[in-house]
Formats: C-alpha cells, structure tokens, sequence
C-alpha cells in the first residue's frame, strides 16, 4: 500500500503538467487573439504617444519624447473632455446605481410576467447604440421631437435639448441611464438572488422592516457585486463615444466632447494620431485608477 | 481520415477529442487558404472605386464596361458626412482603392503626401484647354492635375415662390441685384410662420451638406467671407477677410477673427437664435414645402423638377409648388466657392494605366455631357458648357453659370485643409448653435495655426 500511494505520488506533477498544457492548448487561440488585438495595439499606442506624425504621412515620424503629454497638459480642449466625461460619470453613477438598485429588488420575486418584464428592461441594453442615439435624436428634436411635444401638452416652452449648452449632457445622460438600465439591473439581481433567503427570514422573526432588511441584511451582502456594477459602469461611461457621434458632434460647444470623442476626432479629422495616443494613454490611466479606486471604496469585510 | 462513426460516438478520451478537433480545424484553415489563394481569371483588371453614397457615375461604370470588358469597377460607398474621415484613414492604407471620390477643396492636402496619381502623362494639350479653368487650378498642385474635374457647384438661394409672393417678397433674379444677408433675413422672417420658437414653415432650410447639420465650410464660411474685401489694401482687415488664410499659407490669425468676420458671424448666429433656420438638420425641408429658402447647387433644380432624387435615391414627385433661383446673399462682397466634389486616383495604385484611362473616360466630352444631362450639374469641361444651349437659355441655370464665371473664387489653398475645413465648420457649427462668435472663432484660429505650423 505504501509503494501504490509512492508511485500515485509520482505520477501527479506529470499529470498536472499535462493538465497545464491541454488548458493552454485550449487557450491558445483566445491568447493569441488578445495579444495580437489588444496588447499590441496598446503597446504601439504607447510607442505612438512619443513621436510627432501625421496621419497622412505615417512613417514619417519625429521622436519628441513626452511632448505630446506635455502639450495635453496645455490643453484646454482636452481639459475640458475630462471634465465633460468625468461630469457625465459621476451623472450615470448617481443616477443609474440607485435606479438599477431599486429596479433589481423590484424583479426579485417570482411572479407570473416578471421574466418578460425583465426582458423588457433589458432589452435596450442589446440594441446598437448608434441606432440608439438615430432614435434619441428624433426623440430630442428641438423643433419636432416627441419630448418638447409632450411639454408642449403640459403648457410648459419647448427645450433645445442637444442644440443647447446646458442640456445637451444631461440629455445624452437621460438616454444613456434609458439604454443601461438594464444591465445594472440584471448584475444587482444576480447579487441579490445570492443572498440566502434564511437571513430574511431570520430577520423577520426577530421583527425588522424593509428599511432596515435593506440597510443591515442586502446593502452589506452585495457590496462586492456593488464594486463590479460600479466598474462596468464607469468603464462603459468613459467609453461613451456614440452619442457624441451621431447626436451632437461633441457640442454644443464642446458641452459634450467626450474624451474618446476628442480621441477620435483628433486622430482623424485633424490627423494627429500621435496627439491622439497620448490622449488615449492618459484615458487608459482615468479609467484604471478609477476602477481600483471603486473597488477599494466598494471592498467588504462581509459574506456568507 | 476522420471516420463518421466514431465522430457519433460519445466515449471519447480527451486525447481522442483533441487530434478530431485538430484535424477539423487544420481541414477547414486548408480550405480557407486555398478558396483565398484563388487567381482572378486571366486578363481581367479590377478597379475599387471609393466614394460617397450616389450614383455618381454609375451611367459611366456601365458604358465603360462596354468599352472595355476586361476592366471592372467594384464600388464601395460612405454617407457623405463620414467621407472625409474615411479618405484619411484608407488613402494611406497599404490597399487603398484605385480610384476614389473626394472633395477638390482637398486636393493639395491629399496630393502633397502621394495620396492622388498625377494624371499629366496620360492627358492631352486638348484636354487641359478644356477644363474650366477655375476647376484646372483647384484641382492641381504644384504644376500637376491630379483631376480632370467632375462637376462644379456654386451655392446660390432657391426660393418658393409660391411663400414668397404671398408674403410680399421678390427675390432678386440677377446678379447685379443680390440681396445683403441683411436683406436676406428680412424676407425669412417675412415668409417664416408660427414663433420663432417652433415655426410651422422655417425662413431658411436646414443645411443639406456635410452631415446635415449647421457649419459646413462649403455652405456657411461664405457669409463670413463675403464681409471681405478683395479690393482693399492687402494690410486691411477687410482684404484678409475675404482670403481667409495668409499668403505664406501658415496663419489664419487676423483672417478668419477679424472684426469684419465676427460681425458677419454674429449675423450668421442670428438666423438660428431668431428662429429663422432650423439648429438640427431635418431631411428634404424646403422640397417638401416646410421652408421659404434654401442654399444648394444647380442639381437641386432637376430634383424638385422630380427628374433625380437626392444623393441617387429615388426620385421624389416635383415639388408642389413654385419656385425660383436669386443669387446668394453677401454682406459687403459677393462671392462663391469655385468648389465641387471630384474624382482622382490613389497614388498607390497598382493600376495606374487602367485608373487614369477610366478617369480621362468618365470625364470625355460625351460621358460629361450625358452625366451634366442626367443629373443637371455645372460640367467642367469647356466644349460641354457650349454643348448645352440651356444653360445660356434657361434663367434658372444661366445664374450658376454666371455666379461661378463673375463670383467664383476658390478655397483657400493649403496642404492642411484637411483640418482647416474640420476646425472651420466645428467652429461655425457651435456658433450657430449659441457659442460667442468671438471666443469660439479665436480658438478655432488657434488650432487651425497649429496645423497649419505642422502642415507638409
């Protein structure tokens, strides 16, 4: 018995390496996949940020070191699209958190419809955003849309919506929470469905209210799918670029110019590709330093 | 081999699962590569065509395939308002098109880094004679045509009459009688119905060029221009407002900002902030009689003749009313943009024969005259115009022709107008839409400066 349990012993590194390497074998072509079409892009992005050269003329470069992080610095342009998307940010977090929150505790029941109710809810989260924002214009027309003609109903003057300065962003806020809604909902509703029900009950024995199951019981227990709605959101925030796109063309002026749109139109429409890296190099650093921030905020000490 | 029966079996081992799966894959990646490697028939050449969404030169895709069978012409379009960022992305790619469609203004941004084939060696004396030659200066750069031109678009005012005469209104029919945009304004709000908030029936359309909305350079930098002066002692103000670039071709600063254009922006924001031109673009407005004016090009005429559709759609009933052609309106100078979109080829082509022949083919005397017929351009060609006894006879044609011939005066010529034209019609789109005039214009000097510095 001893010798079998030796030779056992033997057998299991190499059965582990062969285990290791059909894993890699499997993962392999995804690998691949992500090196080829995320890493090496983003290392050329950073390579890119250091030299000065047009978009027209690509292999003509001039190395210039951190000038282009230099001149970012200078920029009121850019200063103002990282003011423009961390305002938004902090819009779609205040706004769609809650109401995704609410919406999820909500659908937590089993109740004849709510699976097509929460079909419903999700079902814009599916939809292209490009068509999403064709729509919103239609809907946010100054002088046709349906928005100023239901205010008109109500007697109140009709808004400029995304021909104004002022409401231009929370316009594009408004069809953001419309369109993500869905998605918070459905990660809050996984968080919740993990909750033991036994706790409830155990709560409801002991004579607590809804207030207080939520404030004791359910906000501690999905603090840490909190941290991951939180950072899906932000990420997909900063990402917005769509709306800028077909809605407003980063205006009105420049009430609107998110930073990948800054990106964008930099790298293509005033062919400066390099400017544009460094642009995206310093977006890469928001949104990751964001995300641990979020996380760290959003860290508990409890489970089940 | 694989054999299909055991594929049906479902006691593999993992071993067993793993060569099946290699071989499948390795069979299928063979496939791929073979159907991928496969030859186009001897003989045949084809030619990838870039260019807005149209049917620009479909008539003469056609006839040309007759002429000679073994060229074919493979088209791949974009909406008009994405061209311009596409060109700069796929004219520098290692497999641009052969031939592609772009704005002439574009020209020497396009030329001066190989993006476009000089066409000198293929064209004739004759030929170049007979270009129109504010067309042959636009579409050449140092000394080398890059274009033997397609069409040529002024931008002048129609105008329904019908509105116009029940509002008291008489539209100038010559030249020499153009309304100022003062004047211009006035007759909008004459013919304009409802309040200025949410009018029934609009003074002005909504724009029609670049993407649909306010600020195309092509339609709406002119007013600001027109404030200038050609005339005037080349230190004025009044003579770098209407230049609108310096000499050297490296600042706008005090000729884009000065206080002759600044004023004529104000003016430009007022026909959006009073209500008399709409802030977002609404689709055939004046066509479908919900406006008393609009700025367009001489093909606007065959479709609300009903005899084209915008943009190669089809077309629409004639318009349900009448209407007219008044010059466009200026504030001190009156001018418009000798400038039209055009046809080149890469000059990275692997086919620089064959793309110059279909080029110089598409622009022959008769190909542009059946393609002026067809869809009721201004022709770049000399003989054409000649050829065209209604554009001399008919009033409503012979103003474009005379506007282009006593006003036409070209963009400014820069390598980087590709910027220049982006930065421009940013800015006049957030004026239009309540930026301050002065700010938003002295910003955009200042990022149209810094492309200029850096310009090839």
């Amino acid at each position: 018995m001893g010798e079998r349990s030796l030779r056992g012993s033997r057998h299991r590194p190499k059965r582990r390496i062969r285990e290791a390497g059909t894993a890699l074998a499997f993962l392999a072509p995804f690998l691949a996949l992500l090196v080829v079409f995320q890493y090496v892009p983003m290392f050329d992005m950073v390579v890119s940020s250091l030299f000065r050269f047009n978009l027209f003329t690509p292999n003509q470069r001039q190395f210039i070191g951190f000038g282009n992080y230099v001149r970012l610095i200078h920029d009121p342009g850019f200063a103002g699209s990282v003011r423009v998307s961390l305002t938004f940010l902090a819009a779609i977090l205040l706004v769609q958190l809650p109401l995704g929150l609410g919406l999820a505790i909500a659908m937590n029941r089993s109740k004849r419809g709510i699976g097509l109710l929460r079909t419903a809810f999700f079902a814009p989260v599916v939809a292209s955003s490009v068509v999403t924002a064709a729509i919103w214009r239609l809907l946010l027309d100054p002088a046709n849309g349906l928005l100023n003609g239901v205010l008109g109903v109500f007697g109140l003057p009709p808004q400029g919506f995304i021909t104004s300065q002022s409401e231009a962003l929370p316009s594009i806020v408004l069809m953001t929470v419309w369109q993500q809604i869905g998605l918070t909902m459905v990660l809050f509703l996984g968080g919740l469905q993990f909750i033991p029900q036994d706790i409830y009950d155990a709560a409801s024995v002991d004579g607590t209210g809804h207030w207080q199951r939520f404030r004791y019981i359910t906000w501690p227990l999905l603090r840490r799918t909190t941290a991951v709605v939180a950072v899906v959101t932000s990420i997909t925030a900063l990402q917005t670029f769509a709306p800028a796109f077909v809605l407003t063309q980063g205006g009105p002026n420049g009430s609107t110019s998110f930073l990948v749109y800054r990106i964008y139109t930099q790298a293509f429409s005033l062919l400066d590709p390099a400017y544009a890296s460094a642009m995206s190099v310093a977006l890469l650093a928001v949104v990751l330093f964001i995300s641990l921030l979020q996380m760290r905020v959003h860290r508990t000490e409890w489970t089940y | 081999m694989i054999d299909p029966n055991r594929l049906l079996k479902l006691d593999w081992t993992r071993r067993q699962f793993l060569k099946t799966s290699a071989k499948m894959a390795g069979g299928l990646a063979a496939a791929d590569l073979l159907a991928s490697c496969a030859q186009p028939s001897q003989g045949t050449t084809t030619l990838r065509f870039f260019r807005w969404q149209s049917d620009t030169l479909n008539g003469e895709i056609a006839a040309y395939k007759k002429v000679k069978p073994s060229v074919t012409i493979q088209v791949e379009e974009v909406p008009f308002g994405q061209l311009y960022d596409k060109l700069a992305v796929i004219m520098t790619s290692t497999n641009p098109p052969d031939i592609m469609g772009y704005d002439a203004a574009f020209t020497k941004s396009y030329a001066a880094v190989g993006g476009l084939l000089p066409l000198d060696q293929w064209m004739t004396p004759d030929q170049k004679a007979d270009i129109i030659p504010s067309v042959l200066a636009e579409n050449s750069y140092k000394g080398h045509v890059y274009s033997p031109g397609f069409v040529d678009s002024p931008v002048l005012m129609f105008y329904n009459k019908d509105a116009t005469d029940a509002a008291g209104v008489s539209p100038p029919q010559a030249l020499a009688d153009a309304w100022t945009w003062e004047q211009a304004k006035a007759a909008f709000k004459k013919v304009r119905k409802g309040p200025a908030s949410n009018p029934s029936f609009w003074g002005l359309a909504s724009s029609t060029f670049g993407g649909g909305i306010p600020g195309f350079w092509l339609r709406d930098s002119q007013l600001a221009r027109s404030a200038g002066d050609p005339n005037a002692s080349p230190d004025s103000s009044a003579y770098k407002t209407f230049q609108m670039l310096s000499a050297d071709g490296k600042s706008v600063d005090g000729y884009l900002n000065t206080p002759e254009a600044i004023e004529a922006l104000k003016l430009y924001q007022s026909l959006y902030s009073e209500g008399l031109t709409p802030k977002v673009g609404t689709p055939n407005q004046f066509a479908s009689g919900q406006a008393g004016f609009e700025l367009n090009t001489i093909e606007f005429i065959d479709v609300l003749s009903g005899q084209i559709g915008v943009g190669g759609a089809a077309a629409n009933p004639p318009a349900p009313f009448k209407w007219g052609v008044t010059p466009l309106p200026y504030v001190k100078t009156p001018v418009v943009f000798a400038s039209s979109v055009t046809i080149g080829a890469s000059g990275k082509t692997k086919h620089q024969a064959e793309a110059a022949a279909f080029l110089l083919f598409v622009s022959s005397k008769d190909q542009s005259l059946a393609d002026t017929r067809h869809h009721g351009t201004l022709p770049p060609r000399v003989s054409v115009l000649q050829a065209l006894p209604e554009y001399t006879t008919d009033p409503q044609r012979k103003i474009f022709v005379d506007a282009l011939q006593q006003w036409g005066k070209p963009p400014p010529g820069t390598t980087a107008f590709t910027q220049y034209a982006n930065l421009l019609s940013g800015a006049l789109h957030d004026i239009a839409l309540g930026a301050d005039p002065r700010t938003r214009m002295n910003q955009a000097v200042s990022d149209i400066d810094q492309a200029l510095q850096q310009a090839p």
